[in-house]
């Protein structure tokens, strides 16, 4: 089984491999920036409005008017959870394209905010719609995501997830979004024999200083890093084209030293376009490309992104047999502009409890409780690992005992918070104790 | 090998923080983002909950403590990553929709990657009880021992084997006659 089940679930899954370059980038970015960074990834298309549904359901004060349909939808998913957004409905249009900031989430420590982007004249939205420059005040981790598109009326519902600890809580945020892309496809590069396509005289190549480079990502990255210097192919070294579309072309392909090189040059008139290629041996087997990027003057290598090289380690002689294949992704548009709402992201304080007491976790203590519709939050001080994790239930009056299972923890300069989410929303006047490692606080 | 993974992990431990999160991508990143994805199933929310992972690894892991195995510590981070993830509200919310929608929904990147393979196994480990298909995912894609999974689940060797004997009774039904060892 073991044999089957991995080789259906690589399949299932995708042999090329799932870590990326921007991966790395993103997380560098948002660990020193604290708050704005590029996103790079694809999305997945959704194709109803539900939660625009349930917004205006909610927000508008129609709930007995409601149509089957959305009567419908509604007993889909959790009332409870539903009823937590907030509206906002703050709007702002630039270039025929209107921004609105429907409805957020916030429970003080994280907060989702529901936006939709409409095209008032065209069809610059779309289902594949991606925020490329977008920041939210305070935050210092967010992503985003479509969830729904309605075709009728060029509608896209983006859900962002804020991650902002305190400072968002009862605070003024800006919400701004400086770019985005749409109209993305999907482009295969065929899977062909490296014997068909691999030159293997000498390569004429460049040097590369690896501390000039925007990034890179795979296995190897970090072994070439280390090198300080590496060889790549000489960009479009051959008048052959070995394949070319409207955003990319395949420069060059050659092995230097027992690595496999494959050159790509990026279109710049398209942004964010990626991919990965993959090399499978003859018994089937996938083997991870890694990447580096690059600029090109004409003679020297520089610092951009004009380039990326693929990388694979290859061994012995067997290797003109491997067969080459890739996926790639481009935006057909790239639309910048200046969107930007402004409103209070206040956690519902009113339905707040919070108690003072102290308990040892086992390398912190914590020494504060505080109970909200989200979940039950533990603050102390000390050093929080996953060993020293609590067991956090919830009894309600009623006797029935909530489990909370999920758990986040921030610990930062001695200080440890700890959520624990509720699957459902807590009605907290129906709470009669929390039992922390078996040990009951009872609520007053 | 696991001898060498352990030295290396030893090693890189005394490095720079930045060092250590580099290694970790380099070393792990592909092996976690697969587990993610069997958990979500969805390329976008992998990416997303693969960052949720590094922040919280960046966070905790000065509270790391040496005797564990690095691996095993970061399979835990990202399966419970994972579990927070799947028992969110909100996500409960989105879940439903993704119910109700067709594999012909799927995005045109999606479906050049799955076509029409013939993955029966997979899509029935897949569409396990989380709790059966973690185990089996650790066990047989990625090769982890009755050890390893009790380490990384937080649960006991004996657990970890009545889950396997109960989820492949649940294969065998899904799959409609045996499945191979």
């Amino acid at each position: 089984m073991n044999n089957r089940l991995k080789k259906e679930l690589d399949q299932y899954i995708g042999e090329f491999p799932l870590l990326k370059e921007e991966d790395r980038v993103k997380f560098f970015t948002s660990i020193h920036n604290g708050g704005k960074y590029r996103k790079k990834r694809s999305l997945k298309k959704w194709m109803s409005s539900i939660l625009v549904s349930l917004v205006i359901l909610f927000s508008a004060g129609v709930a007995t008017a409601y149509t089957p349909f959305i009567n419908n939808l509604v007993s889909l998913v959790s009332p409870e959870a539903a009823l937590l957004l907030k509206p906002i409905e703050e709007t702002s249009v630039y270039n025929d394209i209107k921004m609105e900031t429907v409805a957020a989430v916030n429970d003080g420590e994280m907060a989702v905010i529901y936006v939709t982007l409409q095209d008032l004249s065209g069809d610059r939205i779309d289902s594949t719609l991606d925020l490329y420059d977008f920041s939210l005040s305070g935050a210092q981790m967010f992503n985003s995501q479509v969830i729904a598109f309605d075709e009728t009326t060029k509608t896209a519902t983006l859900r962002i997830q804020a991650n902002g600890g305190e400072e968002l809580n009862g605070e003024k945020v800006k919400f701004q979004i400086e770019s985005f892309l749409s109209n993305k496809d999907t482009h295969e590069f065929e899977t062909r024999e490296l014997a068909s396509i691999l030159n293997e005289d000498a390569q004429n190549t460049v040097t590369l200083d690896m501390n000039n480079i925007p990034g890179g990502g795979g296995e190897l990255y970090r072994s070439l890093k280390n090198q300080e210097t590496i060889q790549v192919l000489q960009p479009k070294s051959s008048n052959t084209t070995i394949y070319e579309t409207e955003f990319m072309e395949v420069t060059n392909i050659g092995l230097i030293e027992d690595r496999l090189h494959v050159q790509v040059r990026w279109n710049g008139e398209y942004v964010d376009s990626h991919g990965q290629f993959t090399l499978t041996d003859q018994t089937g087997s996938s083997i991870k490309s890694s990447s580096v990027n690059f600029g090109f003057d004409g003679s020297n290598t520089t610092y951009g992104r004009e380039y990326t090289e693929y990388i694979f380690k290859v061994e012995g002689s067997s290797h003109l047999s491997y067969e080459l294949s890739g996926n790639f992704v481009t935006s057909g548009l790239y639309e910048e502009g200046k969107w930007s709402t402004t409103f209070k992201l206040q956690a519902e304080e009113t339905s707040m409890l919070e108690t003072k007491f102290e308990m040892n976790m086992g390398g912190w203590t914590s020494n504060k409780l505080t109970i909200h519709p989200l979940g039950v939050t533990l603050k102390g001080e000390g050093s929080y690992a996953e060993g020293n994790k609590p067991n956090v239930d919830v009894k309600l009056k009623n006797g029935e005992v909530i489990t909370l299972h999920s758990s986040k923890s921030i610990n930062k300069n001695g200080e440890v918070i700890m959520k624990f989410e509720s699957d459902i929303p807590l009605n907290l006047i129906e709470i009669e104790s929390v039992i922390i490692n078996g040990t009951e606080k009872t609520i007053k | 090998m696991e001898k060498e993974e352990l030295e290396k992990d030893e090693v890189i431990l005394n490095e720079s923080i930045e060092e250590v999160m580099n290694y970790i991508i380099d070393q792990y990143g592909e092996e976690i983002k697969r587990l993610i994805f069997t958990y979500v199933k969805n390329y976008a929310t992998t990416d997303d909950i693969f960052q949720e992972f590094l922040i919280k690894v960046y966070k905790n892991i000065s509270g790391f403590k040496r005797e564990a195995k690095l691996r095993s510590w970061l399979y835990r981070i990202a399966i419970n990553t994972c579990k927070d993830y799947l028992r969110s509200p909100i996500n409960r919310i989105f879940s439903l929709n993704d119910a109700i929608f067709s594999e012909k929904e799927k995005s045109a990147e999606d479906m050049v990657i799955l076509k029409e393979n013939n993955v029966q196994l997979a899509k029935a480990v897949l569409s396990l009880p989380i709790k059966y298909r973690e185990i089996f995912v650790l066990r047989f894609y990625q090769s982890f021992s009755l050890q390893q999974i009790s380490e990384a689940l937080n649960m006991k060797e004996s657990t970890v084997k009545t889950r396997i004997s109960r989820g492949k009774s649940k294969l065998r039904q899904k799959l409609g006659g045996d499945i191979y060892e």
